[in-house]
């Protein structure tokens, strides 16, 4: 025994004391637990470990390439900018000398620059190509001047949001439905059926049911019944099997129904469930200070036309505990995001104060940039009452559209795609992806830095958002829980005993009630779980954190690349009876990207022995030149176009030389 | 309150000071605690025996200068004992100066570097990082080799190579972005994320040592960034330690969050000539480590 107590009765404590009855408690603690009498052995597995770590985690590193195709057809102007910083200069490059190099425009060097003469040193070779601004220093992925040219941004769908994609004065908007915005008749098989055109990508298909929202109904019954009736698509496309994506035939006769611009709109119904549409709102998990990831060579790494692909790893951890989309269900998806930047190079360089100079006029707020700040919308259909029309930016009969305006590299929340969900496939489809367009302030404001030159509104624009899966929603949707049969059944009215129900019975936080206690969804697959159709998503788990390897792709185009072109014909006469500014003239135009060719009026008139001076014809009385000239032409009014877009067959412009006749 | 066992104690049978003796009786008997066993003991045992999840993340660390700006290039010197030295059996480095060799110094011709003779580009200097300056329980943590190179500096103005007996043994080293024409293996570190975010002051350090394998004979030589030494009376106090000149420190920082890396050098390796110049003047000059043979 451990312990002795000794108790001391009352008699002995006075004289006069009397014994009574006392009560004592023992506490009895065991501080021991029997012990089995046998071994007790376990077998860890570890690829069970394995999985409740990598099941546990909610970490992810990014790592990976983007392979760029970028290049400058969009410049500032044909010059090469010399001098110093505190005295510059330009010389004006001629059209014959403007030469094109993996799609980058730019001149040969002409003169040895005699400070950096030095032999296989490529700074003092008469061969160096160097690109008119913005060149490689502001464009390229990685550069060599240590200043980066884009963000790279980890972002998610955190919120969604309307927008008036079509203007009208009735208050329709995205949630409405896909605005129609023109109506036509395709005949097929001796029958007419109407077809419709959708502002945006319609995210149809063939036998699709629709409702049509705000037609009329031109039967004299009003037999259409539109809003009570859903139709079939009958087809997509139009009379040539084009444009699926934007087009849809309904097995109506043409006369019997019509449209109004902005008003009348389309839903997908599925199950007697309406589509939802909207715009997703997207969300920075990263910083904006260059410090969250590191860029460097890929390896050998080029592009087909020469680009340097960079690499990337992203040295922040994303952390996507507890972070719900815009549904409110765990994240599947986040977005490797790339945003232009406006500070890309060095601005005590020759070249960046050159620019400046010349924006010095300009308020502000704009004559310390070089690039505009970055407006968002979609690649959509090209109609004046369609907001959002990212090649219709700058256009002047577009001026009182709407864009996501003002965005900047800082910013923390962005405006993304539009997407369809129907809570009747529980799953989002992605109808119009986001696009960035940036210009060069000294493009987009000429004619306020030069009134005798035109705005070159024309900028770039690129797709910023790229999808990275790292879960995915089952393909199939889980069997309905109805749970009020249950509640019913066995009378229960404590909302913490329901709650309790919803989790024994597995219904996740995200589920969609359809009715009362009554649950669809989607189960989020784990990773590495992959569901009978193939569905899920797999990739390397280690040091308690996901591993995704990216490889995506930056293509950096044109905001409206011309397709076609006139020929603009100048009559010049050059001598000493010429009309004054004629010889300047001349010389303009034959620096002007779009000069092609002169040639004489009358060769006949030509003098014997040659022209020694042709811009004052010798001091001759009067040579009349014509001089041709190109007008690319895009399909919206963007301003003067310097060079032709990639689609232009410039096989027109070819001269006919001895091979054609012979 | 329940009383199992009630006893009454009569005055006549207690005198002064009595011990009452209690029987405490238990009248339950555990049959079987596997359920808890294997619920609880068996599960905190697992977890117990299972090691914790170790972060194997490597990121770069850019090279800075003593002020913790991180610099695009730095040259590297070596300088051996001069053969002439070594014949008159007093060995002697070339120069008195932080400066480099020359290629003939380690027996190189003209036509080695004129034709990059195998023997000459595959000759090359090994700096290696451990985790101590004592090398009888220090672990190497990694290594970078820095092949031989022919660059502006062994070239003359037009591109020519030099003699060899002015063709200086240095190495230039530049960032793969901002110096893509420079040699970029062993200008970065690459180490563990986590050691530096958790490390005092996010501050790691490192100990740097430099060989030279000579293709040409064979030899490996050992250098130090300080040329305080004599040949004749080599000590492991005056070499190994933070005090010794064997040893170079490399501190990596977490600098709220760009990572860089510096040397920092001890007395021995900063006095003149030092081993370490990061900060040159004047201003503008490369940044340099000179290394020197230490046993001829």
């Amino acid at each position: 025994m451990d312990k002795t107590n000794k108790i001391l009765l009352n008699k002995t404590r006075t004289y006069n004391s009397v014994n009574v009855d006392s009560q004592i408690q023992f506490g009895i603690d065991s501080t021991n637990k029997p012990i089995p009498l046998n071994d007790i052995s376990t077998n860890v597995s570890q690829f069970t470990q394995f999985q409740k770590e990598r099941k546990e985690s909610t970490i992810y590193r990014f790592y990976g390439n983007v392979t760029p195709i970028i290049s400058n057809p969009l410049y500032n102007d044909n010059i090469k900018i010399t001098g110093t910083t505190s005295s510059f200069g330009s010389k004006k490059i001629f059209t014959s000398d403007i030469f094109e190099k993996n799609g980058w425009i730019g001149y040969y060097n002409d003169e040895l620059d005699e400070s950096a003469l030095q032999f296989n040193d490529n700074k003092s070779a008469l061969c160096e190509f160097i690109p008119f601004d913005p060149s490689f220093n502001r464009l390229k992925m990685l550069d060599s001047d240590g200043i980066p040219n884009y963000l790279f941004k980890v972002t998610y769908p955190f919120r969604s949001k309307d927008i008036t994609l079509v203007k009208n004065n009735s208050g329709v908007t995205l949630k409405d439905g896909i605005p129609i915005i023109e109506k036509f008749t395709v005949k097929l098989n001796g029958r007419l059926y109407v077809g419709f055109k959708t502002a945006i990508n319609h995210g149809l298909a063939d036998q699709d049911e629709i409702s049509l929202l705000n037609f009329t109904d031109n039967t004299p019954n009003q037999t259409l019944v539109l809003l009570k009736k859903t139709y079939r698509v009958f087809k997509l496309g139009n009379q040539t099997n084009d444009k699926k994506f934007r087009t849809f035939l309904i097995d109506l006769d043409p006369s019997y129904i019509n449209f109004t611009i902005g008003v009348s709109t389309i839903k997908r119904v599925v199950q007697d469930k309406s589509s939802q549409y909207y715009v997703r709102e997207f969300k920075s998990l990263t910083s904006s200070d260059y410090k969250d990831y590191d860029m460097y060579p890929a390896s050998f790494g080029v592009s087909y036309y020469d680009d340097k692909i960079s690499s990337f790893n992203f040295k922040k951890d994303i952390d996507v505990k507890d972070l719900t989309d815009n549904l409110g269900r765990p994240l599947s998806e986040l977005y490797f995001t790339t945003i232009k930047n406006d500070l890309d190079a060095d601005i005590s360089t020759i070249n960046s104060q050159y620019w400046l100079d010349k924006q010095s006029g300009l308020p502000s707020n704009l004559k310390n940039r070089f690039w505009t700040t970055i407006t968002g919308g979609y690649d959509i259909e090209n109609n004046e009452n369609i907001n959002y029309n990212i090649r219709s930016f700058g256009d002047p009969v577009y001026n009182n559209n709407e864009w996501y305006q003002n965005i900047d590299e800082s910013n923390e929340i962005f405006d993304g795609d539009i997407v369809e969900y129907n809570e009747n496939e529980l799953i989002e489809r992605r109808l119009e992806l986001t696009y960035h367009r940036v210009n060069t302030i000294y493009r987009e404001y000429l004619n306020r830095i030069d009134s005798n030159k035109e705005d070159k509104k024309e900028g770039y624009i690129y797709k910023p958002f790229n999808r990275i899966q790292i879960r995915e929603f089952s393909n199939y949707i889980n069997p309905i829980v109805d749970l009020q049969y249950v509640i019913e059944k066995y009378n229960i009215t404590n909302q913490l005993e329901i709650n309790g129900l919803k989790t024994s019975f597995g219904i996740p936080d995200y589920a969609t009630e359809i009715a009362t206690n009554v649950f669809k969804w989607r189960d989020l697959l784990e990773i590495g779980e992959v569901d009978i159709t193939g569905g899920g998503v797999d990739y390397p788990f280690e040091s308690g954190a996901h591993y995704i390897n990216l490889d995506k792709r930056f293509y950096l185009q044109r905001q409206d690349p011309p397709c076609d072109f006139i020929i603009i014909n100048e009559e010049i006469s050059l001598g000493a009876l010429a009309p004054s500014g004629d010889e300047e003239r001349f010389l303009t135009y034959l620096t002007d990207p779009t000069f092609l060719n002169y040639s004489f009026e009358d060769p006949t008139t030509f003098i014997s022995g040659g022209v020694n001076n042709l811009t004052n014809y010798n001091g001759l009385p009067t040579l009349d030149i014509d001089v041709n000239l190109g007008d690319f032409i895009g399909e919206y009014e963007l301003g003067k176009r310097d060079v032709a877009g990639g689609c232009l067959d410039l096989s027109l412009l070819k001269q006919k030389d001895i091979d054609d006749v012979c | 309150m329940m009383f199992v066992d009630k006893r009454k104690i009569l005055i006549g049978n207690i005198g002064s000071g009595t011990t009452i003796d209690i029987s405490l009786g238990s009248n339950f008997f555990p049959v079987d605690n596997s359920e808890l066993i294997m619920d609880k003991f068996v599960k905190d045992e697992i977890k117990k025996s299972i090691n914790p999840i170790t972060d194997y993340k490597k990121i770069i660390f850019k090279p800075s200068d003593n002020n913790w700006n991180i610099i695009n290039k730095f040259k590297i010197n070596l300088n051996f004992y001069t053969p002439e030295s070594i014949s008159l059996g007093s060995p002697d480095h070339r120069g008195v100066g932080a400066e480099p060799g020359v290629y003939s110094d380690l027996g190189f011709t003209f036509d080695d570097v004129f034709c990059r003779s195998s023997r000459f580009i595959n000759s090359f200097m090994r700096l290696s990082l451990f985790d101590s300056p004592y090398s009888g329980k220090n672990q190497l943590l990694s290594f970078s080799d820095i092949y031989t190179q022919v660059g502006v500096d062994q070239e003359n103005a037009y591109g020519f190579p030099l003699g060899v007996n002015e063709s200086p043994i240095s190495l230039v080293l530049g960032d793969p972005v901002l110096q893509p024409g420079e040699i970029h293996e062993g200008f970065q570190i690459y180490w563990f994320q986590d050691l530096v975010d958790n490390a005092p002051n996010k501050e790691y350090e490192m100990f740097a040592t430099v060989q030279y394998n000579n293709s040409l004979n064979g030899r490996v030589y050992e250098l130090a960034s300080s040329n305080d030494i004599d040949p004749n009376n080599i000590t492991i106090t005056n070499l190994e330690g933070v005090d010794g000149i064997l040893y170079l420190k490399v501190i990596l920082k977490n600098d709220n969050g760009i990572y860089k890396y510096k040397f920092s050098p001890n007395t021995k390796q900063s006095q003149p000539p030092p081993g370490v110049n990061l900060n040159p003047f004047p201003l503008g000059g490369i940044p340099t480590l000179t290394f020197w043979q230490i046993t001829p």
